[in-house]
């Protein structure tokens, strides 16, 4: 049987069903580069003359039947869907392969033989060197290699993926949080549902709309509610999430309209537990136990949440203090002070450089040459 | 006595009028003023907004800290639990921590470095020459410790370096090392029976066609994403998980990454353990036992009208 209809096979097979392998199409198809693994071509020799004996002559078949090489594809007048359609595809790769969405490597082919070669083609000439051949990384490397990490074996948390890092959008996330955390209150399915999963694809702007009114730590929500709570409350699938696109300018805008009333909002078990899930699923940032305690309000939990901005270098420390700006003899460096940036200063650096490329020694670092090794014996190191 | 007793009072009356008088001369004298203690915020009239720092500091509990408790691997916040400040939130004491650590460094030493001294290495104790005449120095067996391939005068022997530490003060470190990790929010509680999910077409596929490596390679890129996602990862110091048991794909998984993190068996665990990795991701279960095993000191085993004096409450489910 010729393997090559095989391989051709699996081909059709592909075509035939583009819908559902929609996603691997991008990908270099593995089933196509399938064949059988070969085993080492150098035994046929030690068996020839047993067979010459058992056969009494030319032997029928291959030298080797577990050994199936690529052959020259028979030439076929009959169109390619012809070809197709008169054989019935048996594909061997296994459901599970199939069924699975992983970029699998294909089995292990083999290159026909030089001798074979030379007898089809007179014009063949062996390569010298491996120029120009394509480089293949190792099993370890087969998912880093592109399109071999597909979407399928990303993992999603329940957080969200983009940490939200500026106070503001913060503000909006966790004002959304509270709103709908309200709004299921005044529905009075808070106690239900405060462990429960909200549904992500919620309005934000439905949410942000409505009024909170707060009265001695205790609020009431202005608006439409139980929209509110439907919205977070429905079996609604997985939406992408559009509400994440809150820009640092549009949450400030947005905050300017609010009163800063709702930060005030008193806080007891259930309420934390659930703005801080909340927050974790919209924002990504997931508020410590022990901290969240501590907050009392919404501001303290605003306060809890916000990164804290980076500490100034000492020498940024100095320059905005101006600690020496009236003295004529300090200058303050943000780094340390080289014997480069010396010769920067007094302008020999430029000619430093050219005059060591000119002789084709590093300009900076050691190049090839080892380190100081005496300086090891000193400090004890060897 | 008496004189030297004047003396104090008439101090003390000095500076008790010096005091009294303060009030009035604080704008003047402040400025030449300086304490050699660590200088404390001046209170000012306006509250100054809370910083984060100083809310902390404001809570005290009393009883009770509030345990989140997670789903795993995604980290959905499922329940809450509340305990015993006696369990999870002590006061960091590093000298217990150290005791701890060191006690369980000696008791984990092997011990077995063992030389041979000049009985007890092999051959014949005949006396190399004799003792006068020869010119040279004198010497008795080969084995003599000054020659090569003589015995070792004073080598190591086998040996417990085991020391003994009070099991109250191990179980108040355990519970010190967890509160710590607590406070500091790097304990991370999950639901029982903690695993790793994979995805569905790996699952179809691992057993049986993802061999030479590649199941290993593929494990290895997944528990990568899944720590970088969750901030577990080796950018936040590494991770320890502990489960009761051992859980096939979730340590797997941590084995094709050890610099990520380590995912150990209750067993397995020390204080050490606990204080080492950035984060510790531990089930409910896995705490719950590790709080029953060191209380040592909150139990008494003295019974008291037929009931012994238990420890405060395991975690209470609050919602």
């Amino acid at each position: 049987m010729a393997r090559i209809t095989r391989m051709r096979r699996l081909q059709s097979l592909q075509l035939a069903i583009p819908s559902q392998c929609a996603a691997a199409a991008a990908r270099p198809s593995f089933a196509a580069a399938r064949a059988i693994s070969t085993s080492s071509p150098a035994q046929s020799k030690n068996t020839d003359w047993i067979r010459g004996k058992l056969w009494k002559g030319e032997a029928p078949g291959p030298a080797d039947p577990y050994t199936q090489r690529m052959e020259p594809e028979a030439q076929s007048n009959l169109p390619e869907e012809a070809l197709d359609s008169s054989r019935p595809g048996r594909d061997k790769t296994p459901a599970a392969v199939r069924e699975s969405r992983l970029a699998l490597p294909g089995r292990r082919t083999e290159a026909a033989a030089e001798k074979e070669l030379q007898a089809s083609d007179p014009t063949y000439v062996p390569a010298a060197d491996a120029e120009g051949l394509e480089e293949v990384g190792t099993l370890s490397t087969w998912w880093e290699q592109p399109g071999h990490w597909g979407e399928e074996s990303e993992f999603k948390g329940f957080g969200s993926a983009v940490k939200v890092v500026d106070k503001e959008v913060l503000e909006v996330h966790l004002r959304r949080a509270v709103v709908e955390a309200l709004a299921l209150k005044q529905a009075g399915v808070f106690s239900e549902w405060a462990t429960k999963k909200w549904s992500e694809g919620g309005e934000l702007d439905e949410a942000l709309a409505a009024q909170v009114e707060v009265q001695d730590g205790k609020a009431t929500l202005k608006g439409d509610a139980s929209a509110i709570a439907e919205a977070l409350t429905s079996e609604v699938e997985e939406a992408e999430s559009s509400a994440t696109g809150v820009t640092v300018e549009e949450a400030r805008e947005m905050l300017k309209s609010w009163d800063s009333s709702w930060k005030n909002i008193a806080l007891d078990n259930p309420l934390r537990f659930a703005l801080r899930k909340r927050l974790y699923q919209l924002t990504g940032v997931l508020i410590p136990d022990a901290k969240l305690a501590a907050a009392n309000t919404i501001k303290h939990i605003l306060t809890l949440a916000a990164r804290d901005p980076k500490p100034l270098k000492l020498a940024q420390v100095l320059e905005k203090r101006n600690a020496f700006g009236d003295l004529a003899n300090v200058t303050v460096h943000e780094r340390r002070v080289g014997p480069i940036d010396k010769e920067v200063a007094v302008g020999r650096w430029k000619v430093i450089e050219e005059e060591l490329k000119k002789r084709d020694l590093p300009v900076t670092g050691y190049g090839d040459a080892p380190r100081n090794k005496e300086r090891d014996w000193l400090t004890g190191k060897i | 006595m008496a004189s030297k007793g004047m003396g104090c009072l008439g101090e003390a009356m000095a500076a008790l009028r010096i005091s009294a008088s303060k009030p009035a001369t604080t704008a003047f004298g402040r400025q030449f003023t300086r304490s050699m203690a660590t200088e404390a915020p001046l209170k000012e009239a306006a509250k100054p907004p809370a910083t984060a720092q100083s809310l902390i500091q404001s809570w005290n509990p009393i009883s009770t800290v509030p345990v989140t408790i997670h789903s795993f691997p995604s980290l959905e916040p499922r329940s809450l639990e509340q305990w015993s400040v006696q369990h999870l939130y002590l006061p960091l004491r590093r000298d217990l921590l150290h005791l701890a650590v060191v006690y369980e460094g000696d008791n984990t030493r092997q011990g077995t470095a063992s030389s041979k001294t000049r009985y007890d290495v092999h051959g014949s104790h005949r006396k190399l020459r004799p003792q006068k005449g020869t010119g040279r120095a004198r010497l008795g067996s080969k084995q003599s410790p000054l020659l090569r391939g003589g015995g070792k005068t004073f080598g190591p022997h086998p040996r417990d370096f085991g020391t003994r530490l009070n099991r109250k003060v191990y179980d108040k470190a355990w519970r010190t090392a967890l509160s710590y990790r607590y406070r500091r929010g790097e304990l991370i509680i999950c639901e029982d029976g903690m695993e790793l999910a994979m995805p569905h077409d790996f699952e179809l596929v691992a057993d049986k066609y993802l061999k030479d490596g590649l199941r290993e390679a593929y494990l290895k890129k997944y528990m990568s994403g899944v720590l970088s996602t969750l901030g577990l990862g080796k950018e936040y110091g590494r991770t320890l998980f502990v489960t009761g048991d051992r859980r096939d794909r979730l340590y797997e998984a941590m084995e094709q990454v050890p610099w990520e993190g380590r995912a150990l068996d209750l067993e397995d665990v020390d204080v050490k353990d606990l204080l080492e990795t950035g984060k510790v991701v531990m089930e409910r279960s896995v705490l719950r036992e590790m709080i029953e095993q060191h209380q040592s000191d909150l139990v008494s085993r003295i019974v008291v009208n037929g009931l012994p004096k238990g420890g405060p409450a395991l975690g209470e489910k609050e919602l």
